[in-house]
């Protein structure tokens, strides 16, 4: 009986102890702070986007997109169709593919 | 200075009009924040976050509401957001100490003394505010806004954007467990 008032008692003071409670501030200089801060931001994007570029995980990643186009480009230069005989020869004879030389070309059969 | 004026001059890209306005909110910012995220260095920084946004995207700001609720607005969010990395931090380095050979304890952050407590009820107050620390996100940030910084039901629900019956239904129900838990701590305590 005494201990749930003694408790009761405590937890009124509990919330009494934010009934006269003033207000925080951010003490001195508080806007010098913040717009040094703006300031180191506006002149540190570069340096933010060279040290992001220089991560090694970016490197990393960007080695191994390259490395995955580079497969996927073999790939596909590996499934090129296979044109047959005679319509390989109808190319070479259309585009004169034949000849040896420019020579050849030019001189005129007799 | 009138407020509306100063909001043009900023958006204006006023730099002297900008320093107005952070000396005019810096309070009511960083008592909600350090009210909030109870830690001054994070305060501090929370606190500046929410002046570089305000600078930022002060054109997003229409004048529909009071430029204090955007400002509650802003900080709020910016507060939990804070305390949901802090969550997952604190969940990441409890897996990682299981899986390290060191076995070493996490420890939870001292007991937070606001600094607008009155001395002689300082012991209290840190309780109070620990106590309100294990409270649930909405409720923590409606009996905050109402019992520390002061704000009616009616510019609670503008902050949260809610109904006044869910702000009013929020409070209560922090009260209620605010007291349950304080019990439950005061009679620990005793034992």
């Amino acid at each position: 009986m005494k201990n749930s008032r003694e408790i009761d008692q405590k937890v009124q003071a509990a919330f009494e102890s934010l009934d006269s409670m003033g207000k925080a501030d951010p003490g001195p200089y508080f806007a010098t702070r913040l717009m040094a801060r703006m300031k180191n931001r506006d002149s540190g994007s570069w340096d933010k986007l060279i040290s992001f570029v220089t991560r090694p995980a970016f490197i990393l990643a960007s080695l191994v997109i390259i490395l995955f186009v580079n497969m996927v480009a073999a790939f596909h230069e590996t499934k090129k169709p296979n044109f047959s005989e005679s319509v390989m020869q109808s190319y070479s004879d259309d585009y004169r593919m034949n000849t040896t030389s420019l020579y050849d070309y030019e001189t005129p059969e007799p | 200075m009138d407020e509306k004026i100063l909001i043009e001059q900023l958006k204006q890209g006023d730099e002297s009009a900008f320093r107005n306005i952070v000396d005019r909110w810096k309070e009511l910012v960083y008592n909600t924040a350090i009210s909030i995220v109870q830690n001054e260095q994070d305060a501090e920084d929370l606190s500046q976050d929410v002046f570089i946004q305000v600078y930022e995207s002060i054109h997003t700001f229409k004048g529909d509401s009071k430029f204090s609720t955007w400002l509650y607005r802003i900080t709020v969010t910016k507060a939990l957001d804070l305390l949901r990395k802090r969550k997952t931090k604190k969940r990441f380095a409890f897996v990682k100490s299981l899986f390290s050979a060191d076995n070493k304890i996490i420890v939870d952050p001292p007991d937070f003394n606001h600094p607008g407590i009155a001395l002689d009820k300082k012991e209290h107050g840190a309780i109070m505010f620990k106590a309100i620390a294990k409270l649930p996100e909405n409720q923590r940030i409606a009996f905050t806004l109402h019992k520390i910084e002061g704000l009616s039901h009616q510019e609670i629900s503008e902050v949260m954007k809610n109904t006044v019956a869910a702000v009013e239904s929020l409070v209560h129900r922090a009260r209620t467990n605010l007291k349950n838990i304080l019990e439950t701590f005061y009679r620990e305590e005793m034992e």
